[in-house]
């Protein structure tokens, strides 16, 4: 029992992650229907960028753990979200019109583009966290010998306070709104005078930093990463995007807690071979839940133009 | 409505083109720059282009996603290393067993997920591909060697049946292709034709009076039957070709003699290491083969799978099931309306693809001995799905342009200097390539295009020219890059944009002038200290995504065959028509 | 001078030529008819007016501004709107959130928006009883209310109607053409595109019938109802 609470807070911690890289997968495949494969990429160029700042920044801000993180956070949002407006720009924009294959393959190119970057800025070495960051932050004694520590407190508040704002964002403002009718239909959207490039362009700000604060959340929970962390968990984090039915906000959220708490459990579970088929975990539960439902688990069962 | 006969005559055109590539292909081991490595990487580039074709079943003709490819390609090839291994199968006897697993697995695999939309589909694959390799990383069951994968798979060794009635049987096989290749056309013009082929295949041993020069005629009956079958209408003016080709084989037989021909004989034979005839049972007489580490064996073992891979395709193209795919690709609602059973017909799809994936995956286990799962990652299904889509996915000349851009090109630049690259030809024929596509989109206005494209070109030359610094090329082409950027977008909302470019150019050149040496020493020694290896991955993407920007449907688009709706509507910006590409 | 102004517009899908050479005009406070045969072109004519297609060549001048290359959202903003065929109404966005979508251009005009609303609940009131309701699950006729209740919401000089009528009751049909009066008399001048040719006909001011892409005649509404061959052709008259 006791193990069993401390994974599932383990797996909601990670699926908080997953969660948080997945909204970026949704919305652009909203507005778009284009799988952003550079998406993953963006993420781990959030913990790079990150972990840059951030070894710059404890020194002058030694004490101020807090303090360093959030500017870290801000300017981590900004950057990479500009990555991603300058990719829509480049990669995906010249190929809207242009047929499903052309923007899969463009897409693929872009992440390859990034990961072959954040490859020579790391010299293709595993990079570390500054280490003791927030370390005397209190943990929180539960139930039993069970505790939450500070730092994954914070990180689940920060993942649901994102995550509240955004899905108030766009259900409450205008502009939002805006988002969900240009995900509808492009052509009326115009009709209603909305800048349909506009709204775009803002989404692939948006989703993109996200991404980015989940890079650097990554990077301050497992302390260490290299270039190849974008792929693997921009993967696993578009499959829970799916698993909760792509698209829909709420749904790339449960997907991604769902997939965190799952893959935690069954490598806490599932005997000695399960830690080398951990990453296989997410696949295997992608399949059986779209043959099981083929929209994800919130997905409209409408039939869907596409 | 007269497309079918232009079809026919475009086809004609190609298969002239195709005869050409086939006796490129041919002689390659024997142009005078391919080396042993060239050779190796000619064979990998094969290997590549029977998986291109295999997945353009998939993907060009029934419009479906698959990332996964390297799945069952993987799947072949350990199939046969297993094989081999553990239980001594020889390699060639594996292809059917590497085939019925690939096909059969596929088969399980897609059923329950064919009905997903293309996207669903699409990561579904990824994930498949995935599982693959980390079952095959696990040591799956005992059997796939861990991360090290599996080591000594045998290479192809055969008996070749050496008997008397062998050059007759080859004779009859290839004229009764040859009948059926020519079979609308006259009587006394197929006779006329076919005479002539017999001629030309019996006058090696004819005139040298040695027996085993069969090898020769074989070529000759081939290379006969390849003329036969490059017309639609095969009249006396072929059969006149056909006597035109004896006759001349006949001249350089009697001139060069037994020599000549005993030469080639025995070229052919030590090629593929053509052992002495030993006895064998019930009195047959067997000549040896046995395949080293020597690429050009492998060359033309690939070649004739090549081959076999394209004729088949063709056929499954104009087959009622090629026309299903068809259908089912360009709408799959009105396809199920006439009775397809789309969901069938895409399995097939899949199957046959994934065979044949299987198939190549052999070619690969017999060459490399070695089978590991990094040689069947993600990476790998990328590249693949790569060399259908910028070639232009569908089309069969688009695989091969594919195959040279993903595979052989990044090969060959393995071995060349950086420098080479940089300040060499590299630069100059990246420029040619941008101006040529440039120019091809402004066709309607070539005089403008080319003014355009002259201030692009100095751009690109500048750098180098006011430093003298080489290596300043690559700056050059991100100009150039630039330039055509600008000069499409103001293309697009109407503007000149001679005056523009041509001012961006002498503003450009006086910045550089001003910015001076310094900048252009730094980053010169910057390009000196670049590794390609290190940025290979990169340029290939950076090249996807241009590729793509350029040409959205590829470099050599498939002509589109039967029912077209390619619906593509003028400009407006908010363009709702919906252009059947991929279902 | 005319609100609207179409000359020699040439409108391609590919190589479709669709329209070929339209120049109409529509003047201030008219409502002014399209009719023709299926696949004449009349939805292409909308659409290449509001901006959804570019023509290739021909300009169209609305209210003095030339907006034959303008994106179709800033036409939005000069004060012309268009209710689609086929309704289109965003289906998972609730009434209220589609009209909102209608005043987009008003920004965060909180007064203004609440205007208009008033004034489209008055025009129909059903919408207001249903504003919290997925306007995916309106019936046919209740989604044609919100689609032209929605291009109402900025408050348009032009309205541009793309067969409000089709797959409609005849009730239904009666009480739509009552309501673009009403909309007309409140001072908006209407472009209206109808299959239902008579009606059509005894609403508006002034016609064009089109025949494959081309203008075939043009005259005040009356007129036309009495012109032999339109009776021939568009009333089923013998
Ligand atoms: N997306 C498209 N691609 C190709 N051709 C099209 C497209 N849309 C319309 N067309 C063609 O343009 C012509 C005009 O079509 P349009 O939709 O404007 O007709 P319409 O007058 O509105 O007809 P209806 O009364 O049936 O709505 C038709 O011949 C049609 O086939
Ligand atoms: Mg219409």
């Amino acid at each position: 029992m006791e193990k069993f609470l401390q994974q599932l807070i383990n797996g909601l911690t990670i699926g908080g992650f997953y969660a948080l890289v997945a909204l970026g997968y949704t919305m652009v495949y909203g507005v778009l229907k284009l799988i952003n494969f550079a998406h993953g990429d963006m993420f781990m160029w959030g913990t790079l960028v990150g972990w840059a700042l951030l070894a710059a920044l404890v020194a002058p801000l030694a004490g101020m753990d807090l303090v360093a993180i959030l500017i870290t956070s801000v300017v981590v949002m900004g950057v990479i979200g500009a990555v991603g407006v300058t990719i829509e720009r480049v990669a995906y924009r010249p190929l809207r019109k242009a047929g499903r294959l052309s923007p899969v393959i463009s897409a693929l190119g872009a992440a390859f583009v990034l990961e072959a970057l954040a490859r020579n800025a790391t010299e293709a070495r595993v990079k570390v966290y500054p280490q003791n960051l927030l370390e005397n932050l209190p943990s929180i004694p539960l139930i039993g010998g069970v505790s939450l520590s500070g730092l994954q407190l914070l990180m689940l508040i920060t993942c649901v306070l994102l995550m509240v704002g955004l899905y108030a964002f766009v259900q409450r403002t205008r502009i939002g709104t805006a988002m969900r009718a240009v995900s509808l239909d492009h052509d009326v959207s115009r009709l209603m005078g909305i800048n349909v490039d506009q709204i775009i362009t803002l989404v692939f700000f948006i989703g993109p930093a996200l991404g980015g604060i989940g890079g650097v959340l990554v990077g301050l929970y497992y302390r260490s990463f290299d270039f190849t962390l974008g792929w693997i968990f921009g993967l696993k984090a578009f499959i829970a995007a799916i698993l909760g039915g792509i698209g829909n906000i709420p749904g790339a959220v449960l997907g991604g807690f769902v997939l965190g708490i799952v893959e935690t459990m069954a490598t806490a579970y599932g005997g000695a071979g399960a830690s080398a088929w951990k990453d296989a975990i997410a696949y295997i539960l992608l399949i059986i839940i779209l043959i099981a439902r083929p929209t994800g688990i919130l997905g409209e069962t409408v039939a869907e133009k596409v | 409505m007269n497309v079918n006969s232009i079809a026919t005559d475009k086809r004609q055109l190609s298969r002239l083109g195709y005869a050409l590539l086939l006796i490129l292909a041919l002689a390659l081991p024997f142009l005078g720059f391919m080396d042993r490595s060239k050779m190796s990487v000619a064979v990998l580039a094969g290997i590549y282009v029977i998986l291109g074709l295999s997945l353009n079943i998939i993907v060009g003709y029934a419009g479906l996603f698959q990332l996964g490819h390297a799945a069952f390609y993987g799947l072949g090839a350990y199939t046969t290393a297993i094989l081999s291994i553990n239980y001594g199968v020889p390699v060639l006897l594996s292809i059917p067993i590497a085939a019925l697993i690939a096909g059969i697995a596929a088969i399980i695999i897609s059923k329950p997920i064919l009905h997903l939309r293309g996207d669903y589909l699409c990561i579904v694959t990824i994930a498949f591909g995935e599982i693959f390799r980390i079952a095959a990383v696990n040591n799956i069951f005992g059997i796939t060697g861990g991360s090290n994968g599996l080591f000594g798979t045998a290479r192809p060794e055969f008996l070749l049946p050496w008997i008397e009635p062998i050059p007759l049987i080859t004779l009859i096989a290839i004229l009764i292709v040859y009948a059926i290749t020519v079979r609308k056309s006259p009587l006394n013009v197929q006779l006329l034709g076919g005479a002539a082929i017999a001629l030309a295949y019996y006058l090696p041993p004819l005139i040298t009076g040695q027996e085993p020069l069969f090898v020769l005629s074989i070529v000759m009956g081939l290379l006969g039957l390849l003329v036969a079958s490059m017309t639609h209408n095969f009249s006396y003016r072929e059969a006149g070709a056909l006597w035109g080709i004896a006759v001349v084989f006949a001249l350089i037989m009697l001139i060069g003699g037994g020599n000549l021909a005993g030469a080639i004989d025995q070229g052919v034979r030590d090629t593929f290491k053509v052992g002495d005839p030993i006895e064998g049972p019930m009195g047959m007489t067997f000549v040896p083969v046995a395949f080293k580490r020597d690429p050009i064996p492998y060359y033309y073992l690939v070649l004739i799978f090549i081959i076999i891979t394209l004729v088949g395709m063709l056929r499954l193209q104009d087959s009622r099931l090629g026309r299903a795919w068809l259908y089912v690709r360009e709408d799959e609602l009105a396809a199920e309306a006439t009775g397809i059973d789309t969901t069938r017909v895409k399995l097939a799809a899949f199957a046959i693809g994934s065979a044949w994936a299987g198939v190549a995956g052999t070619l690969y286990a017999s060459r490399f001995t070695v089978v590991s799962p990094d040689s069947f990652d993600f990476l790998q299904s990328v590249i693949i799905f790569c060399i259908v889509v910028l070639g232009g996915s569908g089309s069969i000349p688009g695989i091969l342009v594919g195959t040279l851009g993903m595979v052989v090109l990044p090969e060959l630049l393995r071995d060349v200097a950086p420098t080479f690259l940089i300040e060499g030809i590299g630069p100059f024929a990246i420029l040619a390539l941008i101006l040529a596509f440039y120019i091809h989109s402004r066709r309607q206005h070539l005089t403008k295009a080319a003014l355009e494209a002259g201030a692009i070109a100095l751009a690109f030359i500048a750098p180098t020219l006011l430093t003298a610094q080489p290596s300043l090329y690559l700056a050059g082409i991100v100009a150039a890059l630039v330039g055509v950027w600008i000069a499409s977008e103001l293309n697009r909302r109407d503007i000149n944009p001679i005056p523009w470019l041509w001012g961006g150019a002498v503003i450009y050149i006086a910045l550089l002038t001003l910015a001076g040496q310094g900048l252009a020493q730094s980053l010169s020694d910057g390009i000196h200290n670049f590794r390609i290896t290190d940025w290979r991955d990169g340029l290939m993407g950076a090249a996807m995504v241009l590729m793509m920007i350029l040409r959205p449907a590829g470099l050599i688009p498939e002509r589109r065959r039967g029912i077209v709706f390619s619906a593509v509507a003028e400009v407006g910006e908010g363009e709702s028509v919906s252009t059947p590409q991929l279902a | 001078m005319a609100l609207l102004e179409l000359q020699d517009i040439h409108t391609y899908y590919g190589h479709v030529h669709a329209l070929k050479g339209i120049s109409l005009q529509v003047e201030e406070g008219q409502i002014v008819a399209l009719i023709g045969a299926n696949g004449a072109g009349k939805t292409t004519t909308l659409r290449t007016i509001s901006g959804l297609l570019r023509p290739r060549s021909g300009s169209i001048i609305f209210d003095g501004n030339p907006i034959h290359r303008m994106p179709a959202h800033r036409i939005v903003h000069l004060g012309l709107t268009h209710a689609p065929e086929g309704r289109q109404v965003f289906p998972t966005l609730t009434v209220q959130e589609n009209l909102n979508m209608g005043a987009y251009t008003l920004g965060n005009d909180k007064e203004a928006i609440e205007e208009n609303r008033r004034r489209v609940f008055k025009l129909f009131p059903r919408l207001e009883e249903r504003k919290n309701q997925l306007g995916g699950t309106l019936s046919g006729g209740e989604q044609q209310m919100l689609s032209i209740g929605r291009a109402l919401m900025s408050r348009p000089k032009l309205l541009m109607l793309d067969e409000p009528s089709l797959g409609l009751a005849p009730m239904l049909v009666k009480a739509i053409f009552e309501t673009i009066r009403e909309i007309n008399r409140q001072g908006v001048t209407v472009l209206l595109v109808e299959q239902n040719a008579r009606a059509a006909l005894k609403l508006a001011d002034y016609a064009y019938v089109l025949e494959t892409g081309t203008i075939a005649l043009e005259g005040p509404a009356g007129e036309l109802l009495r012109d032999e061959r339109v009776r021939k052709a568009y009333l089923g008259e013998t």
